[in-house]
């Protein structure tokens, strides 16, 4: 009775020219999202393998140099892209995409593709997760509005419940026939995407995941349309409150819930936020370039007092780079001290987020789906850490062949290609189910709170209507 | 067999329906007329088990409504006031709907002949229910019974606000099933198509059965007179 049921129901559906209209066009907007979006991540990791490789190219060639010189000349380091972000480009556009390493210095990404947008292009992304998350459940409320509420108005329950069709299966056919339209709305475009676009390395367990994310929310949506249109009398009413909750929890609560956050917990300005290390660094650190700060003298005189020498000079190795090395790990404290507090902020304001979730889905979803295409704030933090890493790396490696090297006051010892080239190049591997299980487990938990709670209102609804 | 034991219903603090006896046998058409409000519409609620009684009994085949619901419904057809179907379905689309709901399948060739049978035009059967008349979709109500082979046939004022014709043609229909030893309950304000099909003709008034005649035995001029002082008092 319930296939019986739900195909009446897909029958009426495809017949209502209305809806045809409206089904076409968000599958139309689906896929020109997603070309789109490939199109541009396609440009953008052409562009990052270009830079990358130009950026290394130019390190390895620099030819004869002192090693500290060297290393200032720097090296661009860029952030790959998942395939997966084919989907949603997240923070991406806020993040930047790359970091310039060299010595004394933690940098921040640069590169940010909002910086370089036109006014026009800030209003929003048109990605296939703006469709998913914002449009996909418009049309879900517009089928499922009046999906009971008519039969009431028009008088077709009467003859069915004369045929003895209970409440209950009546309702699970309805729902089933959206479940249907939705799931072959997403499941092919998201499956034939990834057979297009993402050339295999898309069928990963976390784009299953982010595919099960998108479902669960237009599940949510569905039960919610079909609850709503079985206990309002009217269709008008039906459709009132729909898109209430719809304004309410895409637009509204994610809104207020961003400057709830920012007021329990501000965010530093990015300058105060640099001030406040250069101020430490200078109060507790080694400034190498500043040989008459206290500092920088007191470790010259600890090291001299250390080896029993009255010069820098009399040292078995290059004090040069000694100290170079010296500043390097007594900083680096205090940037990963800076950074790690800024993270815990982070997360702070984040968990305000998950709390929120409890009152919009969509909040929810828009943390998953860009956990899940590695386009998140947590990613973009991976990244950055692996990225400083690998910076102490290349520092320390340059340092400790200074600190071999012969000591001449008033002369730069000289080092050719072949110590850049020997450099150990940048590798990165974007995260895997660990991060996102480590930041996201009670998202989806609440999440699928959200689900399981609209299924129960539904059931409880279709016992309970006056059919 | 159509059955009303002791029914008695209220709505808030009025008395809808007093005590009501009503029996409807195999190869009977009851036609219950009434004013509005006269709770002929309640009656055929509670038969349904739409609505509950406060007391009293509601047997459809000896089948009690409330406690068998389901069971009972097998055994009826209905069809009110104003049927209402799917208007994005065909004729044939909505019979089948219907009648697989209930429980029956059939052949594409065995609903064209229900429909046929009910009077519904050939060239109407594929086309969509929007296109068609009130009495258009009163024959695939009556096409939905005869698909069910309903032993309990219930109607609501079926005939109000058709045109001749097409109340000729309901008014026949109903013979037919008559004949076929269907047992039918008809609320109606139509004294001519009571007395025309009808074996038994009853006056509902404030919710109490006051008058009941076998229809060959009364005309319709008497009928008519009877009626109106009755609706009168």
């Amino acid at each position: 009775m319930l296939w019986l049921i739900a195909q009446k129901e897909l029958k009426e559906i495809i017949r209502q020219g209305v809806l045809k209209i409206l089904i076409l066009t968000v599958l139309v907007l689906l896929l020109v999202s997603l070309v789109i979006s490939f199109s541009y991540n396609r440009y953008i990791d052409s562009l990052h393998n270009k830079s990358e490789k130009e950026s290394r190219e130019m390190w390895d060639k620099q030819g004869d140099k002192n090693q500290h010189s060297a290393a200032h000349y720097g090296l661009y380091l860029l952030k790959p892209k998942s395939s997966s972000a084919l989907w949603d480009n997240g923070l991406d556009r806020y993040t930047g995409a790359a970091i310039f390493i060299e010595p004394h210095v933690r940098n921040n990404t640069m590169f940010k593709a909002v910086q370089d947008s036109p006014m026009l292009a800030k209003w929003g992304e048109f990605t296939p997760s703006f469709i998913m998350l914002y449009i996909l459940p418009l049309l879900i409320l517009w089928i499922t509005f009046n999906i009971v509420s008519k039969e009431r108005e028009q008088g077709t329950y009467r003859l069915l419940k004369s045929q003895g069709v209970s409440s209950l299966k009546w309702i699970a056919g309805k729902t089933s026939a959206v479940w249907i339209i939705t799931i072959l709305l997403i499941v092919p475009v998201f499956l034939t995407a990834g057979i297009i676009f993402g050339k295999g390395a898309f069928f990963t367990v976390e784009s299953f995941l982010l595919l099960l994310t998108y479902l669960l929310y237009a599940g949510i949506f569905i039960h919610i349309g079909i609850a709503v249109s079985a206990l309002t009398k009217k269709s008008e009413i039906s459709i009132i409150f729909l898109v209430g909750f719809w304004v309410l929890t895409t637009w509204v609560i994610p809104k207020i819930t961003s400057s709830i956050t920012q007021n329990i917990y501000p965010s530093p300005l990015e300058s105060e936020f640099k001030k406040n290390i250069r101020d430490e660094i200078y109060k507790n650190g080694i400034l190498r370039h500043d040989i008459n700060h206290k500092n920088t003298i007191a470790f010259t005189k600890k090291v001299l007092e250390e080896y029993n020498v009255n010069d820098v000079s009399e040292l078995p190795f290059n004090f040069n780079g000694y100290i170079l090395q010296a500043a390097e790990d007594t900083n680096n404290i205090i940037f990963d001290r800076h950074y790690a507090e800024l993270h815990k902020l982070y997360k702070k304001q984040t968990n305000v987020y998950t709390v929120s979730g409890l009152f919009s889905p969509f909040i929810l979803a828009r943390q998953l789906s860009m956990g899940l295409c590695k386009t998140d704030l947590w990613s973009h933090i991976n990244f950055t850490k692996a990225t400083d890493e690998y910076r102490k790396l290349f520092i320390k490696t340059i340092n400790e062949d200074l600190i071999k090297s012969p000591y001449k006051p008033n002369q730069r010892f000289i080092r050719s290609n072949d110590l850049w080239e020997n450099i150990p190049k940048f590798k990165y591997k974007l995260p895997g189910l660990k991060l996102f299980s480590e930041h996201y487990k009670y998202v989806y938990a609440i999440y699928l709170l959200w689900f399981l709670v609209s299924a129960g209102i539904l059931l409880f609804t279709s016992k309970k209507i006056k059919f | 067999m159509i059955e009303a034991k002791n029914i008695t219903k209220k709505f808030g603090s009025k008395t809808v329906l007093k005590d009501l006896n009503i029996k409807v046998n195999a190869g009977e058409i009851f036609c219950l007329l009434g004013a509005n409000g006269a709770g002929k519409t309640t009656l055929i609620n509670i038969f349904l088990n739409f609505i509950s009684a406060d007391s009293g009994k509601a047997y459809i085949n000896n089948i009690d409504v409330e406690k068998h619901p389901s069971d009972s419904k097998k055994h009826l057809a209905y069809i009110p006031e104003n049927l209402m179907l799917y208007p994005y379905l065909t004729g044939i689309e909505n019979l089948k709907y219907f009648t697989n709901l209930a429980g029956k399948k059939y052949t594409k060739e065995e609903l064209e002949l229900f429909l046929s049978e009910a009077g519904l035009q050939k060239n109407y059967i594929h086309k969509r229910v929007s296109v068609f008349s009130k009495g258009m979709r009163q024959k695939v109500g009556i096409a939905i019974a005869l698909a069910k082979n309903a032993k309990v046939l219930l109607l609501d004022e079926p005939t109000s606000g058709l045109d001749l014709k097409s109340a000729k043609e309901f008014a026949d229909i109903l013979k037919k099933l008559k004949a076929g030893n269907v047992a039918v309950l008809m609320t109606t304000h139509d004294l001519f198509r009571a007395k025309e099909t009808g074996t038994d003709i009853g006056i509902l008034k404030d919710g109490k059965l006051i008058d009941k005649f076998v229809s060959e035995e009364i005309n319709y001029d008497t009928l008519e007179k009877l009626y109106i002082n009755h609706i009168k008092i």
